[in-house]
């Protein structure tokens, strides 16, 4: 016992605890006997987490906080106690108490508070109901904190969910960002094509146009020949040429205008309904016209022309703009790669660009195969990709293939696929089901 | 006087045939006619280049190009005239032709009092 406190002071202290409210005189004063004091500054820590049970502390002055680490889970002061749990149970202190101001303690160790337990049993129940009290009010301390962070917790949801709702319509707006630029991309890529079609519609137009004018003028000076001529064999002949040349007028008529229906075809935004098309017809036709427009883009460039049309090739329901626009870059990659094999001026070398059609299995087959610089195995995979390009940059959009490969797979249930050999040769197959 | 044409347009038989007729039935001009630049030097190789006077050839054709075929007849029989025709009457290929011995450039359609002028001239 400390000196500075009491014997009967420390028995009024005892008398106030509720734990020893009922205890008969003698065993307060028995206990009082035993008890130690001591002084706590503001701060020091009391009892520390895990520490060892072995004593009780009633506080006689000042104020202490019960916590653990830094959730306080009560704040007492004069006349309470704490640390009976673990002397009861004999586990290491599950709290730390830490003096708030200056306290101080009594101390009463464990063996003491069990000799007055075993004289007065009836101590038991005012500990259970202490017990029981602190137990309250530690579980509302913990049920508090439990509800402060289910409110935290669902504020916290709340926010991630409006966050994650905004990020989801900054994504839509992306994503709608990202269409528009698709289909930008896919209207450029028409243009590209387009533009490297002019050149070829423009020469594939003045040739028969030429024809046209040509014959037409020629017949105007037969008919002048026809009527000073006399002699019947002389007259013959001229109205022989004549028709021939009528007929000439109206083929060649035709070849524009099939060339000038194409071009519209090709560049008009979208066909609304698949149509029966010749693909014999639009295979010769778009050769042509790639032909054309690459001979307009680099004068050096040429290369023969094959064509292998299946004689009986039916009809086939499709949309004839985006074949074309397939077939029109199946042909410029084949006279590309050619022109690229060429340039590297091996002697000898043939260009050569051709189309075979076929019926196989209800499917009509075109094979599109170019004796160039073929395509090397490990690119064969990725040809199909958007934006991959083998051309210098600015020469292809690397869309070509990509789109090829949609319209023939998506649009038309059908196959395009790709057979090379570096340096030997690449040939596409377009299969279309009848 | 020979005149080979060169085309890859079938047609231009028959075209130049009836504007020449009447210089070829007066057996002033005899024409012959080659599809593609090979034909051409296949022609030409049969037939002594002596025989025939001028060459008038496309330039854009299918497998060997007008320019192809001119440069061939140009180191083979350097004193046979060739003349290009083209519907590109573009610098680029003008100049081309005469740096590779053409002795004339036409452009598409073709004025053929022009080319009566020049063939005769020769
Ligand atoms: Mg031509």
């Amino acid at each position: 016992m400390s000196n500075s406190i009491s014997f009967d002071f420390l028995i009024k202290v005892l008398r106030k605890v509720f734990l020893f409210q009922n205890l008969p005189d003698h065993l307060v004063k028995q206990l009082s006997e035993s008890i130690t004091t001591q002084e706590f500054e503001a701060g020091k820590a009391i009892i520390e987490k895990g520490d060892e049970g072995n004593a009780m502390f009633v506080i006689i002055s000042g104020k202490v906080k019960i916590h653990d680490g830094n959730e306080v889970v009560a704040e007492i002061n004069e006349g309470n106690f704490f640390g009976e749990m673990a002397l009861l149970d004999g586990e290491p202190r599950s709290m730390s108490v830490t003096a708030i101001e200056h306290t101080v303690v009594a101390i009463i160790n464990r063996n003491d508070f069990f000799n007055v337990l075993n004289d007065f049993p009836a101590i038991s129940k005012n500990i259970i109901t202490q017990l029981t009290r602190h137990l309250r009010a530690q579980n509302d301390v913990l049920i508090a904190q439990w509800r402060s962070r289910e409110k935290e917790l669902n504020d916290l949801v709340e926010k991630r969910t409006e966050e994650l709702a905004n990020k989801n319509s900054e994504l839509m707006l992306v994503l709608d960002n990202l269409k528009l630029s698709q289909q930008q991309l896919v209207q450029q890529e028409k243009l590209a094509s387009l533009g490297q079609l002019t050149a070829g519609i423009a020469h594939e137009i003045k040739n028969p146009l030429n024809f046209v004018n040509n014959f037409s003028q020629l017949s105007l000076e037969l008919l002048e020949e026809f009527k000073e001529l006399t002699d019947e064999t002389e007259r013959a002949e001229i109205l022989t040429d004549l028709k021939n040349n009528l007929e000439k007028i109206n083929n060649h008529g035709k070849r524009a205008d099939s060339i000038v229906k194409n071009m519209l075809n090709h560049s008009r935004t979208r066909n609304d309904d698949k149509q029966l098309a010749d693909l014999n017809k639009m295979s010769d036709e778009f050769l042509h016209l790639a032909y054309h427009g690459m001979f307009a883009n680099n004068p050096d460039f040429s290369c023969y022309m094959k064509t292998n049309f299946a004689e009986k090739l039916p009809k086939v329901n499709v949309f004839s703009q985006d074949i074309s626009r397939v077939l029109l870059n199946l042909f410029n990659n084949a006279m590309y790669a050619v022109n690229k094999r060429k340039k590297l001026g091996v002697m000898g070398y043939e260009p050569s660009v051709s189309v075979t059609t076929s019926t196989v299995n209800n499917c009509v087959l075109i094979e599109v195969e170019d004796n160039g610089t073929g395509i090397p195995e490990t690119m064969k995979d990725k040809i199909f990709e958007p934006f991959f390009t083998t051309k210098p940059s600015g020469e292809g959009t690397g869309l070509g293939l990509s789109l090829s490969y949609d319209i023939i797979t998506q649009s038309h249930k059908g196959k395009l696929s790709v057979e090379s050999v570096v340096g030997q040769y690449t040939k596409f197959i377009i299969q279309i089901p009848v | 006087m020979k005149v080979l044409i060169v085309d890859d347009e079938l047609d231009v038989e028959q075209l130049y045939r009836q504007r020449f007729r009447k210089e070829i039935k007066a057996g002033e001009l005899e024409m012959m006619f080659a599809f593609s630049a090979t034909d051409a030097m296949s022609v030409l190789a049969e037939l002594a280049p002596m025989d025939i006077v001028l060459v008038l050839s496309d330039i854009n054709m299918p497998g060997l190009t007008g320019f192809d075929l001119l440069k061939f007849t140009k180191e083979k029989y350097p004193h046979l005239n060739v003349v290009m025709v083209s519907a590109y009457g573009d610098a680029d290929n003008m100049n081309r032709a005469s740096s590779l011995g053409a002795s004339g450039f036409l452009v598409k359609p073709i004025d053929f009092t022009l080319l009566k002028e020049k063939i005769f001239s020769i």
